[in-house]
């Protein structure tokens, strides 16, 4: 005789979960006396390791990026400050230039003092005049 | 778990803080090296201001407090007056009045220190003709006179008709204040204006000596020509001037001020172009 065919479970459906019961489930045996793994060997002691480092090196570009100087390149001298400007005019170039600003200070649009808003005719009302 | 993510953090913080003065003072650039003969026109320009200066700046600041406490003492007296004209009690006729007197006392004070400020521009200034400016400084030292006087009437007046009176005096006091005032403030812009086309006259001649006259290039048709147009703005502007000049007696009032304004700029844009066309002249 041939074997039966196999017929799945069909007296159960697949939405029908048990209620009550808590599924159990496979644990796996825990052997106590096995040394524990130290914290930084862990899923999450890694995670926090990684964490950490990245917020350091953020917290140090950070500060390096307020406080560096603007050209890090090793070798490099700082240049000499000096009073002279960077455009080289000549002497004649100077003085026109001189020229022009002492004509924008002489805008006669320009008042620095114009003549106050005073009333010149202040004088003291009559109602009796007013009612007549 | 949590105690190594604060030490984490901890350290982190520590190691920017720490770190932070070591890269400041390494991004700290060495002062600069100024020349000492640098150093020192720095110092003595900050410790010795010219005294003109120093006292126009301080006269300029009295004169702003002075026309600020003027605007308060005007709109209280607008306001007491109001109140006069509404309830015509003693009470508020005491109000205006007081108010009134206040007002016409700063408005003197004002004006003291408005005129006083254009006599030391005045006496300062270049590019005017000397009668003019002694003229001029005569005229302001009249008006101050009289102002001093009308204040010292209205600090002494008491009763009504004290004050409505020294009101009443101040109207033509104030006109003949306002010409005066006006007639200084366009002979000292003329002035300025004059000043800067003598000095741009005298570059121009000498630029048209040096570099126009003596050179011979190919552009020496074109600087023929830019100086030639130099020329031209300077004369014009040159006629702006003398039609001021011509004209001052006339410049009191703010209607000829402002007449005389239009002129003024004129001028200045015609100085202006000269100026432009040297510097385009030096480039050619």
């Amino acid at each position: 005789m041939e074997d039966a065919p196999h017929i799945p479970n069909q007296t159960n459906f697949s939405y029908e979960k048990p209620l009550f019961e808590k599924p159990s489930e496979f644990q796996p045996e825990v052997d106590e006396s096995a040394p524990k793994k130290p914290w930084f060997r862990t899923r999450k002691g890694i995670v926090i390791l990684v964490v950490g480092v990245l917020v350091v090196l953020f917290l140090l570009i950070a500060v390096l990026a307020i406080f560096a100087p603007e050209d890090m390149t090793p070798g490099q001298e700082t240049p000499l400050v000096t009073p002279s400007p960077q455009v080289v005019l000549s002497p004649t170039q100077q003085r026109i230039k001189d020229l022009q600003e002492e004509l924008e200070a002489a805008d006669p649009a320009k008042q620095e003092f114009p003549f106050p808003p005073v009333d010149m005719e202040m004088k003291l009302p009559d109602p009796n005049q007013r009612n007549n | 778990m949590h105690r190594s993510l604060v030490f984490i953090l901890a350290l982190g913080i520590g190691l920017s803080v720490g770190l932070k003065p070591v890269i400041s003072v390494n991004a700290q650039s060495p002062s600069p090296e100024v020349s000492p003969e640098l150093e020192a026109t720095v110092s003595a320009q900050e410790l010795v201001a010219p005294p003109l200066d120093q006292e126009l700046l301080t006269l300029g600041n009295t004169y702003r407090g002075q026309l600020a406490e003027y605007r308060e003492a005007e709109r209280a007296f607008q306001i007491a007056s109001q109140q006069y004209l509404q309830l015509n009690t003693l009470v508020s006729l005491e109000n205006a009045l007081q108010n009134m007197k206040r007002a016409m006392v700063l408005r003197d004070q004002v004006l003291i220190t408005y005129l006083t400020i254009l006599q030391r521009q005045l006496s300062s200034a270049t590019g005017i003709n000397l009668d003019q400016k002694n003229n001029l400084s005569t005229a302001l030292g009249i008006q101050l006179e009289e102002l001093r006087n009308h204040l010292q009437t209205v600090e002494a007046a008491d009763t009504r008709d004290q004050i409505v009176s020294a009101g009443e005096s101040f109207i033509e006091l104030g006109k003949a204040t306002e010409d005066v005032a006006y007639q200084v403030q366009t002979t000292l812009a003329t002035g300025r204006l004059q000043t800067v086309y003598d000095k741009t006259t005298i570059l121009a001649n000498e630029i048209d000596q040096t570099l126009v006259q003596t050179t011979s290039d190919i552009k020496q048709g074109e600087r023929q020509r830019a100086i030639t147009e130099v020329r031209s703005a300077l004369g014009r502007a040159k006629a702006g001037i003398d039609e001021l000049v011509a004209k001052r007696r006339t410049t009191g009032s703010q209607s000829n001020f402002q007449s005389a304004l239009r002129n003024l700029n004129q001028v200045y844009g015609d100085l202006t172009l000269s100026l432009d066309y040297l510097d385009e002249l030096l480039r050619l």
